[in-house]
């Protein structure tokens, strides 16, 4: 079956050492794992008792929650390297921003304009020219991740948060497509 | 579902075919290819084929000669030609590819199965010749 992948978010207050969220959905045996990942008014995973992100609307001038999402690698390979993520196609409305980061650092998620995330993600660009994604068997929150693992493990965590103006229109944002990339055998 | 399997053959005659499960013979946690690079140095042909496609591709791990479909080709930069009398070692790895949406269910996958080799020349740099299937 060759690496199996599942996406996984952490959410709500940091906690342990290293930090890590009170959530933490799809991390080592749990299986809630996240099957949306909206930016919203709201610091929680739908897929584990969360809120729809039509339930938690972000109202223009405000920002999103945080998001701290991660890939989770199990099954059987030989190595899963070379991690690269970008924002890829879809193009935001006048005053929304994308702002991410690829990180190994997680806080407590807010709405408040999250400094740490020092990339503009607004603009479309190829996967080639992503950020580096490192990995860790331990977790997202592995302040020495690795180029590559050979046993199960995760990326680091890809944060992300929407940030607006108030001259963002009303309703859905355009559909953005997020990528991840790596090399397995 | 892999839509390309690898078969590695060796210089004794043996060939790990790898399967759908994908695991090693010797190690559950690990893919086939592990059991591979453990007998990297026998290592004497290296190809993809698929019940999805007719073609197959492969490369000689002895001469660095490629093949699609039994047709041999090289794989190099003009300028720097593959070294002679070097060992080359296997590349295998699939390049995949995830695009996502706020649904994460909607997630398209691609992936590009890379074949090939690399080696070290004479100056210790070392040079890889590689081609992707998609």
């Amino acid at each position: 079956m060759a690496a199996t992948f599942n996406w996984c978010q952490d959410n709500g207050t940091q906690t342990g050492s290293p930090a890590h969220g009170t959530t933490q959905s799809g991390f080592s045996a749990d299986t809630h794992y996240p099957t949306q990942q909206d930016w919203k008014n709201a610091d929680d995973n739908q897929q584990n008792s969360g809120t729809a992100y039509s339930a938690a609307p972000i109202t223009a001038g405000n920002n999103s929650y945080t998001v701290f999402q991660y890939g989770k690698f199990t099954g059987s390979f030989n190595q899963v390297s070379a991690g690269l993520w970008a924002h890829t196609s879809g193009t935001f409305g006048t005053g929304l921003t994308l702002k991410g980061t690829v990180t190994s650092t997680y806080a407590t998620p807010s709405t408040t304009t999250n400094a740490s995330l020092t990339t503009d993600m607004t603009t479309a660009i190829s996967i080639g020219s992503g950020l580096t994604v490192d990995f860790s068997t331990t977790g997202p929150y592995d302040a020495s991740p690795t180029s590559s693992i050979t046993s199960s493990g995760y990326t680091q965590y890809l944060a992300t948060q929407l940030q607006t103006t108030s001259s963002a229109a009303a309703g859905d944002t355009a559909s953005a497509v997020l990528t991840l990339q790596y090399n397995e055998n | 579902m892999l839509k390309y399997l690898f078969e590695a053959h060796f210089k004794d005659g043996s060939v790990i075919q790898q399967t759908q499960g994908d695991v090693s013979a010797t190690d559950p946690t690990k893919s086939a290819f592990y059991d591979v690079l453990q007998r990297q140095d026998d290592l004497k042909a290296f190809g993809l084929f698929s019940d999805e496609s007719p073609n197959t591709y492969a490369v000689s791990l002895e001469t660095g000669v490629f093949e699609i479909n039994g047709i041999p080709f090289a794989v190099q930069d003009p300028s720097r030609p593959v070294p002679e009398d070097v060992q080359k070692r296997i590349v295998y790895f699939r390049r995949v590819t995830r695009h996502f949406t706020g649904d994460l269910t909607e997630c398209a996958v691609d992936m590009l199965f890379h074949i090939g080799f690399q080696c070290t020349d004479a100056s210790g740099k070392n040079h890889q010749y590689t081609i992707a299937v998609e």
